[in-house]
């Protein structure tokens, strides 16, 4: 089976992209992440003749019109609203909770919860050089004052290392990062403070403490959250002190998000729902035996 | 032998200091150079040390030593050099634009140049962002450049 999925910038096809390309060995999947600004989709169906494809939904225009007539292929579409008519209709779409009623006639709506990003970050290593107690992700949450004063307190106090796509004037910010020196710093790290973005998801799976800002976004698993900068001060403070609290907290989210909420899981559940068992239950076998042995 | 390494050397607190206390040098007996792109004319401290070109520092073979970290990916390759020291003067790499890690890796991180921090806070802060200091050294302090010939 032919997998075609655009390189844009979004977690769920790159992180898809990544476990399906894992498991190509043991199953019959070839994945193809076509670059969508250097070759349009006429030019890439032509190419790789997908029997499925996953969509964006700025994607569905007169030139995928003529696709939907010319190629049998299957798509999962990601998006927000009901898509225009175009004469074949998605095996099924991907949107976020708040935009399901967007969607009346359609079958196999899935609401993708964040998940640890497996591909991008298994190979983490712990460096001398990166380590860290406290670290802290910038980028998807914006620096408001409360965060700023959060991030100096928690510099005033422990070896705090800051990185991320958006910059802080603090000193103990250290720039823009890649996946792969990412998931090394998370790795590094004693406690990840996550402000919202979902990294403790990453941080969990790494066995590096995550504590998230409550209560929004609604946490999942057990993971420890906090309010304010007290309550941050004190969670951290009692992670690092206590040694075998830390272990304990550690290991249990752990096993919470390798239990249920890797990539791994999500694309199994997206592959389950097409009713191709065999490439979701491969997936999951691969996560169980192969990962986490 | 102590050489400075610097590219425009202008009318600022920290090349000022600079250029001070290495015209102290010759007093105590330490020989000192200054590699750099250009002294500016109306640079308010005379310079009483060799000036060189600044691609003369990669034939020199004492302890070179730059407070701009524009200059340390120079200053890694001076592979004849004795010692190479990063004087954190400011914590310069807050001022960086778009700044990468990657530069941090290839700079103040790199195992062949040693660190040196201007007061205690910047150590321990330095020390906790990157490595440990070799020296503490106030305001260009003559008696710390005196340690590192």
């Amino acid at each position: 089976m032919k997998i075609l999925i655009p390189n844009l910038p979004f977690y769920h096809f790159r992180n898809i992209a990544g476990c399906l390309e894992t498991i190509s060995s043991k199953v019959d999947v070839r994945t193809f992440l076509w670059e969508t600004e250097q070759k349009s989709i006429i030019d890439v169906f032509d190419e790789v003749s997908p029997d499925l494809v996953f969509l964006h939904e700025n994607q569905l225009d007169g030139a995928f019109n003529i696709l939907c007539k010319e190629f049998d292929f299957d798509y999962v579409l990601v998006g927000s609203k009901e898509p225009p008519d175009m004469g074949k209709k998605p095996s099924a779409v991907i949107t976020s909770q708040q935009f399901e009623a967007n969607f009346r006639d359609q079958k196999n709506i899935m609401s993708l919860l964040p998940a640890a990003k497996v591909t991008e970050i298994h190979a983490a290593q712990e460096r001398k050089f990166l380590k860290s107690e406290v670290l802290i992700i910038t980028g998807v949450v914006p620096n408001t004052e409360e965060v700023l004063d959060s991030m100096r307190s928690l510099g005033q106090a422990y070896r705090t290392k800051i990185i991320g796509d958006s910059a802080v004037p603090i000193p103990n910010y250290l720039g823009k990062v890649n996946m792969l020196e990412r998931a090394d710093f998370i790795k590094s790290a004693k406690v990840l403070v996550d402000f919202g973005s979902y990294d403790y998801l990453d941080a969990a799976y790494l066995k590096t403490a995550p504590l998230l800002k409550g209560p929004s976004p609604p946490p999942l698993g057990k993971v420890q959250t906090f309010s304010d900068i007290a309550t941050l001060m004190a969670r951290v403070d009692s992670l690092l002190s206590d040694s075998v609290n830390l272990k304990g907290y550690v290991e249990g989210i752990h096993k919470e998000v390798t239990c249920n909420h890797t990539y791994y899981h999500r694309c199994a559940q997206i592959f389950s729902s097409l009713g191709m068992a065999e490439i979701a239950n491969t997936l999951l076998m691969f996560l169980n035996e192969e990962l986490l042995q | 032998m102590i050489g400075i390494l610097l590219g425009t050397v202008y009318d600022s607190p920290k090349n000022i200091l600079a250029i001070k206390n290495i015209n102290k040098l010759k007093d105590i007996g330490i020989e000192s150079c200054l590699f750099c792109d250009i002294v500016n004319r109306n640079f308010s401290v005379p310079v009483e040390t060799t000036v060189l070109q600044r691609a003369q520092a990669f034939n020199f073979n004492g302890s070179i030593i730059t407070h701009d970290l524009s200059m340390v990916q120079e200053l890694r390759h001076m592979v004849y050099a004795e010692k190479r020291y990063l004087y954190l003067y400011d914590l310069d790499w807050m001022r960086i634009e778009d700044l990468h890690f990657s530069h941090l890796r290839t700079t103040i991180l790199d195992d062949n140049i040693d660190l040196i921090a201007r007061n205690d806070t910047h150590y321990k802060l330095i020390s906790d962002m990157f490595k440990k200091p070799k020296h503490i050294m106030k305001y260009w302090d003559v008696n710390v450049l005196k340690e590192l010939d």
